[in-house]
């Protein structure tokens, strides 16, 4: 034990000089005080600086000479008794709100010119020489032993003692009585040493070396008065250090008082450690001690200890670097986490399983294989078939044109074209010269949502083999599958299958030996909404909350870690390896037609929805793009369900949109869905009959999206939580006639102003259920309460 | 960069590619209400206040101007229907959480808001509470860059705040934070030094922090490489010390310069101040660096540097080997030795050797020819041992050559040789720069009251790369003036560079762009805020001076500090060597033809050098005499009674110490 062996060398210290005395306090950046240390005598004095010395020498290097000529003489040399080395720094040393005070200078008769010498140095002697109560520090005289002075400010104690364990060289030395002084790691940055070196003892060139402990580095730093071998001086006294230890300090920082201050308040009583130091070094070092896998350390940590405590914190920060306030921010942030035992939502279980599928075409056929964890099953079924054509057949280039002509857009958000987002950031990559990154969102999801989750599950392999083709395509080293720790099932699946495509060598150095490295790694997420936004994704995965980034320079430019990053959703992953096996115009050909055998809308390939609600079968089901609600509806889910009538539906999660019954003919793409005022979103496609009160619906969307917001944008901050509000009031039957004016005001702003496409669709289902049920909000504005026949309304 | 024209409310304006929309509209005078821009953050586009309508490729959207670069022939509207009705309702939204804070009442104002209909039970009545503008939590990241205060909490709940809701005792108390605030909501004051009056000595740091963030990456990048930056400027202008001062410049310079440091060596990223606050940062280090000698051999280490003088006393011995600079560096420092000294001397020594004058009998079977990184580290390993040629190096050039003188059987001319190439003064080391063509810094070296080190007279960059100082006038006027003001930072505990190793934006465009004016007022206002004193330059001169002369009064006592100790070795004047002369012929046959009128035709190169010694030496002579004289003192370098009269420090023990020089001739 380090410490152990620190102790034995204090024990060895034999006082020799002890002074009890009291710190002079600063005043205008002096204390008018004097340290004079003598070696020979072993004695202090503490000398008033007078007045005539401040006017005419003003501090550091000017005391320094002042008070060296009052002991030098024209026969003093460098090895003379009565050679000094002086110390100072200056009334405005130890400023920390000015750049650049707090230099040490420093004089002496140096050996090398036989002449005055000085040196200015940086570390934390000087200022904390003043902060010990003294102007300036003279050391006078000649031990016979190996000595430290030591200037202990907490407890008012000068001393010189002997210390012949120490080393002489400085890196150890100042490590040494870092460790000695400090009463624990925080306490070594109120440490600050002044060393010499071993080479002092033998030449004429020798520094004197000054300390600053580092506590992100946990390394006692040095700096160097370097010039005219005071060094040579300092060890010629033989002086090994000298050692202040220097009071605590926490700045008086405050800020104001929020209203809801009670929910932070930290708790008074430390939680019983359940999760030991051994325990959470664990957990570290599972993940590599990584910054950018601090959220899963926290995610295990809060599993084991049932809270995240100050002892987490600080282990994950000094493995990681990660400042303690992003990780605060973390565990702020996510509902997941919380600060005392007892407090919020501590465990969160996974999801229900998936529900039924109902219809597949390309995504859903290959689903059901019996083992989706086996991939010799999988390769029978064409698994990495497609890579391998890659591989063998096509250039990069060739693949993203594949991709552009096969019509592909992102299933995730608004539905932006694969191929020109891979063609950016191929670009990006190759001027930048720079590798890429390839990000699959797997969390791209509301409560509830199950499509992602559902294809993961059943078929992994397909979108590892899509990142893998994609990764290649635009140039990418390395992979990334972002998934929330609750997925269980998904996320068991997958890091078993990145294991097998290992072990096939479809992932990691060469692969298919065309000299393509590339690997995945999964980083999970603690769940939240917001985290379909791609800048949220990659904050995440860079050791910070979950907040998107306001910028208009794409991912696609710089991402993650600054290079260009592509980030697509699991459902378009997933499609590649088809595109690729099949070919380009087979997906291109993909797409609903009308009676008369036209096209409907303009995206390519099918889209898997999740129908549920008040229809006879609720399940996933599949279809071509461009594919009616109606056809849905009634082909798939079986119609309405017996005895009900169908009142609205709701399109595409919790920031999705609300329809009337008139508009069951739309076809489900991209453009015909934002004309109608709901988006693609989750895909999640809720039917919903006339016993329901929309407006509790609407509530329940707002009260959802208020609390998911991040909180980062004033629209999105302040506005959903208005809105919320307001519906709230409405639904209660407290609305007031300019009610639905307001919220349809405010919904406008939140979606044109908003930081994020969270923010921009959040205001969806006000704006729709405005748009089409306007009755339902004016009557129970007008009655007071909800009507009974949700339908009759109108 | 290219322009692109784009139209502001139907107004053409040209614009450079890339600049922020908000700068943009700025420059137009065309006011837009913002919450979260600061002129000294980096964009955060998290209010949306700013947001203004743009049509790209015929589509409008909002975009917010702070954070929106113009890549393309865009069209902005910024007082659209639209955007008038968004922007109120923003400040409806501010107005209604926080109805007394003054700067929300203002933007409020500013959008034709006087009223909300936002009221919940989250509405602040605190005319000082936070309103979330994230100045601070940015200003901790970018002045300081210690990422102290965050967010926390989501959505509604979304707070600034130290983890746990506890001052963080790693808070240095730079006050960066509650300088940025708009409320006055956070409140934190440096107040260690008990100074008069804290806020002013913030207002005027501040300055230097958003300098700092704002500027350094486009000036000297000392936050990335600290001062290892210059490797690069130096070796641009010829002024890199190689191999002994003999050259200027070394193709193989990227080896250790600033790019491999901040690509390879340095971590990035840290508040790598040597002080609490330094938002220069530019302490940097190379972390878990494996050492391959000596007795910590293997071991993972942290090496504090290397800086520019290490890095260029790597090139003085020839060591273009960023490794070797490393290991040199870690043990010069853990040894105690002077990084500056040691390699000035061992490149004397190496050129000694190179010479012939010393051979492995002298240096204990060490090869040292240039660039044997094995024997310098070696050299240092017997320092420490104290034992063998190491501990002779380690007494210095001064030393060796007496040494030398004594013991070896040296001819007149080749201890002449050794007179001329060893970089001394005063017995010091010369420190890193090869100042041959600089006569400003000749003569800062020469006439440094400790010996040749730069703190006391930094003027090569001024004379050299900016060419400030370009007339002899400029020069000695320069050798009076910088050697005072830097021996000021000196009486204050300061570092220099905070000075001029950041300037503000339009100091080029200020009278004495090398004072940095502006700087020198913040630290006016600097000592003013911590003691009442108002300085001005005279004020300030006459406090240097004072110290400046008592150093140099204290120097004579000893027997040293005059004329005949202010000189520098040829090798820092002049060519020594014909290799010399012939690697830089074009200027110094410049030099003879067109200023001393002689041409350079049919003349051999040991003639020319004779030529150049005879006028560089007669110039450096004839600034010494000016120099002297401005500064007071008189022709062989002794303060005069009368000056000392002038600065008030005529005391009888310094009178005395001139009077027994004067007894002394």
């Amino acid at each position: 034990m380090i410490h152990n062996r620190i102790l034995e060398m204090r024990r060895k210290h034999v006082v020799l000089a002890e002074l009890s005395y009291e710190p002079t306090p600063l005043l205008h950046g002096y204390t008018d005080k004097v340290l004079r240390v003598d070696a020979t005598t072993n004695t202090f004095r503490i000398v008033d600086v007078p007045p005539t010395m401040k006017e005419l020498w003003t501090g550091g290097k000017g005391y320094d000479l002042w008070l060296m000529f009052q002991e030098i003489n024209k026969n003093t040399r460098w090895d003379s008794p009565e050679n000094v080395i002086c110390f100072s720094s200056g009334p405005l040393g130890g400023t920390a709100s000015f750049p650049g005070s707090g230099k040490t200078l420093c004089t002496t008769v140096s050996p090398a010119t036989g002449s005055i010498m000085d040196a200015n140095v940086g570390g934390y002697f000087g200022p904390y020489l003043k902060f010990a109560g003294f102007d300036a520090l003279v050391l006078a005289g000649k031990a016979d032993e190996e000595i430290i002075v030591v200037i202990d400010v907490p407890n008012g104690k000068i001393t010189i003692e002997k210390a012949p364990d120490e080393a002489v060289d400085a890196h150890v030395v100042c490590e040494e009585l870092t460790e000695m002084y400090a009463d624990n790691e925080d306490d070594k940055r109120n440490i600050a040493v002044v060393a010499a070196g071993s080479a002092s003892d033998h030449i004429w060139m020798g520094v004197l070396n000054f300390s600053f402990y580092d506590w992100r580095r946990k390394v006692a730093r040095i700096k160097q008065a370097g010039r005219g071998g005071m060094g040579a001086v300092f060890r010629n006294k033989k002086f090994k250090a000298l050692v202040i230890k220097n009071k605590f300090f926490t700045p008086s920082w405050t800020i104001a008082e929020q209203p809801f201050a009670d929910e932070f308040k930290f708790p008074e009583v430390t939680p019983e450690r359940v999760l030991d130091k051994q325990g959470m070094q664990d957990i570290i070092s599972r993940w590599n001690s990584s910054r950018d896998h601090v959220v899963e350390m926290l995610l295990e940590a809060q599993a084991r200890q049932g809270c995240i405590t100050r002892d987490i914190i600080d282990d994950i920060t000094n493995a990681t670097g990660t400042p303690k306030s992003h990780l605060y921010h973390i565990v702020t942030f996510y509902p997941v986490f919380s600060l005392t035992p007892t407090g919020r939502q501590t465990v969160t279980g996974e999801p229900p399983a998936g529900i039924p599928i109902l219809h597949g075409e390309t995504i859903l056929s290959s689903f059901g294989a019996p083992d989706p964890e086996n991939i010799n099953n999988a390769m029978k079924q064409g698994a990495y078939d497609a890579l391998a054509k890659t591989c063998k057949t096509m250039t990069p280039d060739a693949i993203i044109q594949a991709i552009t002509e096969s019509g592909l857009r992102g299933r995730g958000g608004s539905g932006f074209p694969t191929g020109i987002k891979w063609r950016t950031a191929a670009d990006a990559a190759a001027q930048q010269k720079k590798a890429a990154h390839v990000v699959c969102n797997a969390d791209d999801s509301g409560p509830g949502a199950s499509i992602d989750r559902t294809i993961i599950e059943s078929n992994p392999h397909g979108v590892i083999e899509g990142i893998i083709i994609g990764a290649r395509a635009v140039g990418a080293t390395e992979g990334h599958i972002f998934i929330r720790k609750e997925y269980k099932t998904a996320l068991d699946r997958l890091e078993k299958a990145l294991v097998l495509a290992r072990s096939k060598g479809f992932l990691g150095p060469n692969i298919l030996g065309i000299g393509f490295d590339f690997d995945i790694r999964i980083h999970q997420g603690a769940g939240a909404f917001v985290n379909g936004e791609a800048t949220a994704v990659i904050q995440s995965m860079s050791g910070r909350a979950g907040e998107p980034v306001a910028r208009y320079v794409h991912l696609t430019e710089t991402g993650f870690k600054g290079a260009p990053t592509v980030v697509n959703n699991v459902e378009t992953w997933v499609n590649i390896p088809a595109i690729i096996s099949r070919g380009a115009a087979w997906f291109a050909g993909i797409g609903a037609v009308d009676a008369a055998g036209k096209r409907i809308g303009t995206s390519t390939g099918t889209k898997v929805f999740a129908l549920s609600g008040a229809v006879n079968r609720a399940g996933l089901v599949e279809v071509p793009m461009g594919t009616t609600l109606r056809t849905l509806i009634e082909t798939y889910g079986g119609g309405v369900a017996a005895g009900k009538r169908l009142q609205a539906v709701h399109i595409g999660g919790p920031s999705g949109g609300f329809l009337p019954p008139e508009k069951l003919d739309m076809p489900l793409d991209f453009e015909p869905m934002a004309e109608a005022g709901c988006i693609m979103g989750t895909g999640d496609i809720l039917v919903i009959d006339s016993s329901a009160c929309l407006i509790s619906l609407v509530a329940s969307f707002t009260k959802y999206l208020a609390a998911e917001s991040c909180g980062k944008c004033t629209p999105c901050r302040e506005g959903l939580q208005q809105i919320h509000a307001v519906v709230q009031r409405i639904r209660d039957g407290k609305g007031t006639d300019t009610d639905p004016v307001f919220l349809e005001e405010l919904a406008d702003t939140i979606r044109h102003t908003s930081l994020c496409s969270f923010g921009g669709t959040a205001g969806n289902p006000v704006l729709s259920s405005l748009r089409y049920f306007r009755d339902r909000y004016d009557k129970h504005i007008k009655t007071g309460k909800c009507p009974s026949d949700h339908a009759e309304v109108r | 960069m290219a322009k692109i024209d784009i139209f502001v409310n139907d107004q053409p304006v040209s614009v450079k590619e890339g600049t922020l929309l908000l700068k943009v509209l700025e420059a137009q005078k065309i006011s837009v209400p913002t919450l979260c821009h600061h002129k000294d953050l980096k964009p955060e586009g998290s209010c949306r206040l700013c947001s203004v309508e743009v049509e790209v490729d015929e589509q409008r959207e909002m975009v917010t101007s702070c954070n929106y670069p113009v890549r393309e022939p865009i069209r902005v509207w910024t007082e659209t229907e639209t955007v008038i009705k968004h922007r109120r309702m923003l400040a409806e939204m501010l107005l209604g959480r926080w109805p007394n804070v003054p700067a929300i009442k203002k933007i409020a104002r500013q959008c034709g808001v006087t009223e909300s209909r936002f009221t919940s039970d989250l509405t602040d009545p605190n005319p000082k509470a936070c309103i979330l503008c994230t100045h601070c939590v940015r200003a901790c990241a970018e002045f300081a860059q210690e990422h102290i205060i965050d967010f926390a909490g989501r959505g509604i709940k979304r707070h600034v705040a130290m983890p746990f809701e506890k001052v963080d005792p790693h808070c240095i108390g730079c006050t960066s934070c509650a300088y940025v605030c708009p409320t006055g909501a956070l409140r934190i004051v440096d107040d260690l030094n008990n100074p008069v009056n804290p806020t002013l000595i913030r207002n005027h740091g501040m300055k230097v922090n958003a300098e700092m963030a704002t500027l350094d990456a486009h000036q000297c990048r000392m936050r990335e490489v600290g001062t290892a930056n210059i490797v690069s400027v130096m070796n641009a202008y010829d002024l890199l010390p190689v191999m002994n001062y003999r050259f200027g410049t070394h193709e193989e310079v990227y080896k250790i310069d600033g790019g491999i440091l901040k690509e390879k060596y340095f971590t990035q990223n840290m508040p790598d101040g040597c002080w609490k606050g330094c938002s220069m940062a530019c302490a940097k280090t190379i972390d878990n660096f494996e050492l391959r000698t000596g007795p910590y051999k293997g071991q993972l280490v942290t090496v504090d540097g290397p800086e520019y003088e290490t890095a260029g006393g790597g090139s003085n011995m020839g060591l273009f080997d960023m490794d070797a600079i490393a290991e040199f560096n870690f043990y010069c420092d853990t040894y105690g030795i002077d990084t500056i000294s040691g390699a000035t001397c061992i490149a004397f020594v190496m050129e000694a050797y190179e010479a012939g004058i010393i051979d492995k009998t002298v240096t204990g079977g060490l090869d040292l020819h240039f660039g044997q990184s094995g024997s310098v580290l070696e050299l240092l390993h017997q320092m420490s041992r104290g034992e063998g040629f190491g501990v002779d190096v380690g007494h210095g050039i001064r030393w060796l050559k007496k040494h030398w003188g004594e013991t070896l059987n040296l001819t007149d001319e080749q201890k002449a040789f050794l007179q001329d190439i060893g970089m001394e003064v005063k017995g010091l080391e010369v420190s890193e720069y090869m100042c041959k063509e600089s006569l400003a810094q000749q003569l800062g070296y020469g006439m440094a009251v400790k010996g040749p080190q730069h703190d006391e007279a930094w003027l090569i960059f001024m004379d050299m790369v900016n060419n400030e100082i370009p007339t002899y006038e400029d020069k000695a006027q320069a050798l009076y003036y910088f050697p005072l003001w830097r021996t000021w930072f000196g009486l204050y505990g300061l570092c220099k560079l905070c000075w001029n190793d950041v300037t503000p934006a339009d100091n080029k465009m200020t009278a004495e762009p090398q004072k940095v004016p502006d700087h020198v007022n913040n630290y006016f206002k600097f000592v003013e805020g911590m003691t009442g004193r108002k300085l001005n330059e005279e004020i300030m001169l006459n406090e240097s001076a004072r110290v400046h002369n008592l150093q140099r009064l204290m120097c004579l006592m000893l027997g040293k500090g005059r004329r005949n100790e202010d000189y520098m070795p040829y090798r820092g004047i002049g060519p020594v060597t014909k290799v010399e002369y012939e690697s830089r012929q074009e200027r110094y046959d410049k030099q003879l033809k067109e200023v001393l009128g002689i041409d350079p035709a049919g003349k051999t190169t040991e003639q020319k050098m004779a030529l150049i010694r005879e006028y560089r030496e007669e110039q450096y002579d004839k600034t010494l005499d000016v120099v002297y004289k401005r500064r007071g003192w008189d022709p062989n370098g002794v303060p005069t009674v009368e000056r000392l009269k002038e600065l008030g420090i005529d005391m009888p023990e310094l009178v005395a110490i001139v009077e027994e020089y004067k007894r002394s001739l």
